[in-house]
């Protein structure tokens, strides 16, 4: 910079024409703008389903099956932190039950890893009527075993529809002959049974968030479910 | 020794197959109850250094004591005169319905004694109940089928210490007596 007498502004060597900057940026915004216009426009899916569902648990005993799965996982303890003093779940184990029980401020036995995971069904015993909710992702591709003779199960989707009907307008499961299903309505069972090509009562129809028992007359088979999410 | 190795096979294969009978071990699941009680004050038994074990078997004459006793839980339960059970696998039971199996409870202290078999062998039975009989269920099991339905409520006597302290309590109420 030269030393001037008159007074001058003098201009800093890192002086920037806005002007020209100016017109960029505009240009840049719109562009930004149009394209997010027809993102936005456009159908997106998304690979997953997440969701919760607030399930009514009657006082005393009931059969459920979870149908999200949990984060971090799907243990007894991390599905029911904190349930009321002397609640008991009963998971069936081919000859009984593995049985938990909160009591006293902690889930029994000490070190408690039983799951109830997306197709499990259990028993819970409840000291009084409560409502739980339910958290996690929908399981889009599953399995659930079926020995021979008795498993107590759920459907992996939280969807009521008759048991044996083809996805989507049933569950999809694979039934036998001789194959029964059992229901449990707080005082007994409620039995269906599929013998020479049809069921003797109306299809079951399992509410969302309902275990029962399955009864498989053959050999060991599997119910298997893939979900869709979008086109 | 060609004959033995199918006959070995199919053994092992049944051996696999069989499953024991189980039951839940608990005494907190029955309306009335069915609490474990001190004789004397009646009073539910709680502390967690008491232990309940399960004896059991096809006579009564020879009861096996299962390896995992239950804790009676902390002084302040909700649930005092309980232990704090489980399902308990009868090994070498079948789990054959309507297959009956005699069943017993005891009580030890397990600050004192390491096990029921110490326990026994030191005169460190706190109680015991009655023989009871258990049917192992049919299928499809109900949440109550696997329960000691015929389990009855029974007595311990309080443990030495315990003992001890209400001597000392009543000496020392005594002697306030005396003063006065």
């Amino acid at each position: 910079m030269t030393l001037d007498r008159r007074f001058v502004i003098l201009r800093s060597h890192t002086e920037i024409k806005l002007s020209h900057m100016r017109t960029k940026t505009l240009l840049l915004t719109a562009a930004l703008c149009a394209a997010g216009a027809a993102t936005s426009m456009a159908q997106v899916y998304s690979v997953n389903m997440v969701g919760y569902i607030n399930q009514s648990i009657p006082a005393g005993f009931s059969m459920i099956a979870n149908q999200l799965n949990n984060s971090p996982d799907n243990r007894i303890a991390s599905l029911f932190p904190a349930p009321a003093d002397q609640t008991r779940i009963y998971k069936f184990n081919g000859a009984g039950f593995t049985i938990a029980e909160y009591a006293d401020g902690e889930w029994n036995p000490a070190g408690l890893t039983e799951t109830l995971a997306p197709g499990e069904g259990a028993y819970i015993f409840a000291p009084a009527a409560f409502t739980h909710t339910f958290v996690g992702e929908v399981a889009l591709t599953s399995a659930v075993n079926l020995p021979p003779g008795f498993s107590m199960i759920g459907s992996t989707l939280p969807q009521s529809l008759p048991l044996t009907g083809t996805p989507p307008a049933g569950l999809g499961y694979p039934i036998g002959d001789g194959d029964k299903i059992y229901r449990f309505d707080g005082v007994g069972f409620i039995i269906s049974e599929f013998a020479d090509g049809e069921w003797n009562t109306p299809i079951p129809t399992p509410n969302i968030g309902e275990g029962f028992y399955a009864f498989n007359n053959g050999a060991a088979k599997s119910w298997n479910r893939t979900f869709s999410v979008g086109p | 020794m060609k004959k033995l190795i199918p006959l070995l096979v199919l053994v092992g294969a049944m051996a696999s197959y069989a499953q024991d009978a189980t039951v839940n071990f608990n005494n907190n699941v029955f309306t009335p109850s069915r609490f474990v009680t001190y004789s004397g004050s009646g009073a539910p038994v709680t502390g967690t250094n008491l232990s309940a074990v399960l004896l059991y078997g096809t006579s009564a004459a020879s009861l096996t004591a299962h390896t995992i006793p239950a804790r009676f839980r902390v002084t302040t339960t909700s649930q005092p005169g309980t232990w704090n059970g489980g399902t308990r696998t009868l090994n070498g039971i079948p789990n054959t319905p309507q297959t009956v199996v005699q069943m017993q409870v005891a009580v030890y202290d397990n600050t004192r004694f390491a096990s029921y078999a110490a326990a026994l062998a030191g005169g460190g039975i706190l109680g015991t109940s009655t023989i009871f009989t258990y049917t192992v269920p049919t299928p499809p099991l109900g949440p109550s089928d696997t329960d000691m339905a015929n389990f009855t409520a029974f007595t311990i006597v309080p443990e030495p210490s315990v003992i001890g302290l209400g001597l000392i309590g009543a000496a020392a109420l005594f002697m306030l007596r005396r003063r006065k």
